[in-house]
């Protein structure tokens, strides 16, 4: 017990005082915000530019295996090193990517023609052996890849030919086809892999792709470099940045500091608090994304057994609140729990049936009277979330007052990073918690990728949803070819999930990214996660 | 008028005595924090935990909300109020742990000598070495935030501040002759440990918990901080400033720097008031009072 806690304490106090009134400059006067314009185009670049340094805000990734791609911190950075067979293009279409067309001879077959002339960084070509080899080594359970989810109704897949796979399913799958972008169809090669064994993704081991940029050096703890190559098959699409350095810096003031000293020239996911700081420094841009935050109802037995009880909290939310002062105006309110940016087909039909759901808004009249007429509504109810998601935190608050002052009792159940991924895993973290506040995203624009996960027995569907007329409609868009008929499928059993009130959708929010000013190309989209995105970028 | 030289040295003595400013501005303070925490439901313009997020972080002064609003809204004033509460009764919990494990354990390896004083000692040595902060964020680890798993990791950190000191005491008085003639009168051993021994540590224990409960309520602050303290929605000074490292960053620093400054204002009167009772003390055993 020494004096300089008293010295430490003011030294933090006068420390916040000096960083509110360097923020003070470029920041608005109140919580909210003016709501930013999504960009949906930007200069394309001019000049080459040495190198971008670009920060990973979720922090190293623990591998760069491209099996093991489903976080953000490995996916930002493999997503500009290993490609699919297809990429997702600007407005989230497939296009080809390894492989240059794709036959579908009958429901249950793929045939899929690679691209002759396509190498891996060093100069090997391209094999449908190394093809066939990437994806049945996701398909093995020792690997751990979460991306093996796709293949439940694989039934297998060979060469067939010099440049020719076929790929056959136990029965139609409309979502199949969505994956040949994703990493679960990134092509690793095979003779580099076996050799890496274990060490295959890691600093020591390294990985052999055919992207725009080639693994450079990965100095752990520090930086991952990536260097451009320039045998890249895509001679169209040729990189501006030489080399592209990942930092990993965590804490959302540093990497304002950084981002504003110039330190570090762009980021996706800049915190929200620094969008207006950024704004005036370079390029802070939004883009519609394919994301969606909701709650979901995860026991069914108890206070929420009653619909009543799950109507009254759906008119508790404050959506004008939260996109106005939590999100600050980059998010938009959802009456659906899959955002209308992911409807890749059948727009028009899912329009129709979105616009009769519910208007999101906040009614605690309507919800006061809903739980006096429900005893179960008054009973306790307990709310999980991330405190790892500050936005959540908020929301989560003003729900827990709302349900207060509507007479019903929302006890909070704040969880760690860690805690609250167990929540999707392990059935014994969801015990005793009835809500579970989330935010998720779709890789890629297929409604049925979310709504498949209430499906009655499905390994997501926590609260044990079970509605006949539900699944029969899932099941009937799982093998409608027909985008039409798909939409219409899709948007009943939507309405089936909105009357019953099972899931509960908030908003969805905007994607962001910055980059300094001496940076152009780049457009925000959700697909960053799994496309070459740095491919884009470059001088002006 | 002349005054004689008993009555010079009378009004000198009460001079020296008499309670700096400082100390009764930090009295005061103490004074204020406490009963505005114990009135809170009285005083406080807004509930604690109501939130309105359209009327999210408003700055001091603003019409109805004197001292702001946080980023869900909530009155800051309404919440430093409130957090006044947990935040002061934590550490007297600390303090009051900390010090019935400590006296028992001082009196009891000053009373025991021997190996049991040096093991009792060594004892100390080991958990005096381990940072209380991070004890206290191991217990949460294990048992989850809330409050009663810090109370405890960090009353047990403290433990052998107070054991220390007491132990040093105990020593000390238990050299002195009239403890000698107690035992020759025929006393037990516990009898004059409680009844005359215990007496004349307690003043110097007084003064060490002052001390003790400052830095408790730094600790606390930083645990509710880092999230392991509080659980939300409740109000405590810690966790409104770790709940406000946003809005700093965002240029609305107000609803941190609040509770923040009352965290300071709170640690520096408890040290300065600890201070001036171990001062007092030390001069009135010198003077043998």
């Amino acid at each position: 017990m020494t004096r300089p806690r008293f010295a430490a304490l003011a030294a933090v106090l006068v420390g916040a005082c000096t960083l509110a009134a360097c923020a003070n400059s470029g920041g608005p006067a109140t919580g909210q915000a003016a709501a930013p314009t999504v960009t949906t185009s930007v200069p394309a670049p001019t000049e080459d530019v040495d190198t971008v340094t670009w920060n990973v805000p979720a922090g190293e990734p623990p591998t760069l295996d491209p099996a093991l791609s489903a976080i953000e911190s490995v996916s930002t950075v493999v997503a500009n090193m290993c490609e699919g067979l297809y990429t997702l293009g600007p407005d989230y279409k497939p296009q080809p990517a390894l492989a240059t067309a794709i036959d579908h001879p009958d429901p249950l077959t793929y045939v899929i023609r690679l691209r002759e002339g396509a190498t891996f960084w060093d100069g090997k070509p391209v094999t449908p052996e190394d093809v066939v080899y990437s994806v049945r080594r996701i398909l093995d359970p020792k690997l751990g890849s979460s991306w093996i989810g796709w293949a439940a109704n694989l039934d297998g897949i060979e060469v067939t030919g010099r440049d020719e796979i076929t790929l056959k399913l136990k029965k139609p799958d409309v979502v199949v086809p969505n994956f040949f972008a994703m990493p679960a169809f990134f092509v690793v090669q095979k003779a580099f892999a076996e050799a890496a064994g274990k060490d295959f993704g890691t600093a020591a081991g390294g990985v052999m792709c055919t992207g725009p940029y080639k693994l450079g050096d990965w100095t752990q703890g520090q930086d991952i470099t990536l260097a451009r190559n320039d045998a890249w098959w895509n001679t169209a699409a040729k990189p501006k940045v030489k080399d592209l350095r990942f930092t990993f810096i965590s804490d959302p003031s540093a990497q304002t500091a950084a981002l504003n000293s110039g330190d570090v020239d762009g980021q996706f996911g800049v915190p929200r608090a620094a969008h207006d700081q950024l704004a005036g420094k370079g390029h802070m841009l939004f883009g519609e994304s394919l994301s969606t935050t909701f709650i979901s109802v995860i026991n069914q037995q108890g206070a929420l057994s009653d619909p009543a009880a799950r109507q009254a909290l759906q008119y508790l939310i404050d959506y004008k609140g939260i996109i106005a002062s939590v999100y600050r105006g980059t998010a938009q309110p959802l009456r659906a729990l899959v955002p209308p940016s992911a409807w890749g087909y059948g727009t028009d039909v899912f329009q129709a049936e979105y616009d009769k759901l519910p208007e999101p808004v906040q009614d605690l009249g309507k919800a006061k009277t809903l739980v006096s007429g429900s005893a179960k509504a008054k009973e306790k109810i307990v709310l999980a979330y991330t405190t790892a998601i500050e936005e959540d935190t908020k929301i989560a608050t003003a729900l827990a007052d709302a349900a207060t002052q509507a007479g019903m009792n929302i006890e909070l159940k704040p969880l760690t990073a860690e805690q609250f991924g167990a929540v999707f895993s392990a059935p014994q973290a969801r015990a005793g918690l009835d809500l579970l506040l989330a935010s998720g995203y779709l890789d890629f624009p297929e409604p049925l990728a979310y709504y498949q996960f209430f499906t009655t027995g499905n390994f997501y569907n926590f609260g044990g949803y079970k509605n006949a007329d539900y699944d029969a409609a899932i099941a009937t868009a799982m093998v409608a070819d027909d985008p039409a008929a798909r939409a219409r499928e899709v948007a009943k059993a939507q309405a089936i999930m909105a009357k019953d009130v099972v899931n509960i959708p908030i908003a969805t929010q905007y994607v962001n990214v910055y980059y300094g000013p001496g940076l152009t190309g780049l457009v925000p989209r959700q697909s960053y996660l799994n496309t070459p995105w740095a491919a884009a970028l470059g001088g002006k | 008028m002349t005054l004689t030289i008993p009555a010079l040295r009378a009004r000198s003595a009460r001079r020296r005595r008499r309670r700096p400013l400082i100390v009764s501005l930090a009295v005061a303070f103490l004074v204020l924090i406490a009963v505005t925490g114990l009135l809170a439901p009285v005083l406080a313009p807004h509930s604690p935990d109501a939130t309105s997020l359209l009327n999210s972080l408003l700055p001091p002064g603003t019409e109805g909300y004197w001292l702001g609003t946080d980023s869900t809204g909530r009155d800051v004033l309404s919440r430093i109020m409130y957090g006044a509460r947990l935040s002061l009764l934590a550490p007297l919990g600390v303090v009051l742990l900390s010090g019935v494990l400590g006296i028992t354990i001082g009196l009891l390896a000053a009373r025991a000598g021997g190996w049991a004083d040096a093991v009792i000692s060594r004892g100390m040595d080991i958990v005096f070495a381990f940072p209380s902060l991070l004890l206290a964020m191991l217990v949460v680890a294990v048992f989850g935030p809330g409050l009663t798993a810090p109370i405890c990791a960090l009353a047990v950190s403290y433990t052998p501040f107070v054991g220390r000191v007491v132990r040093s005491v105990a020593l000390q008085e238990g050299a002195r002759p009239y403890m000698e003639s107690y035992r020759v009168m025929g006393f037990g051993e516990l009898w004059v440990t409680l009844r005359h021994l215990l007496p004349n540590v307690m003043p110097v224990l007084i003064a060490q918990s002052a001390l003790a409960f400052g830095y408790a309520l730094v600790d606390l602050a930083s645990l509710s901080y880092l999230g392991l303290g509080v659980r939300p929605p409740d109000a405590d000074w810690g966790s409104m400033i770790s709940q406000a490292r946003s809005a700093i960053l965002q240029g609305e620093p107000w609803s941190g720097l609040l509770p923040g400054l009352v965290v300071l204002l709170t640690v520096v009167s408890v040290n300065v008031l600890g201070e001036h009772l171990g001062g007092s003390i030390g001069r009135k055993q010198s003077e043998g009072v």
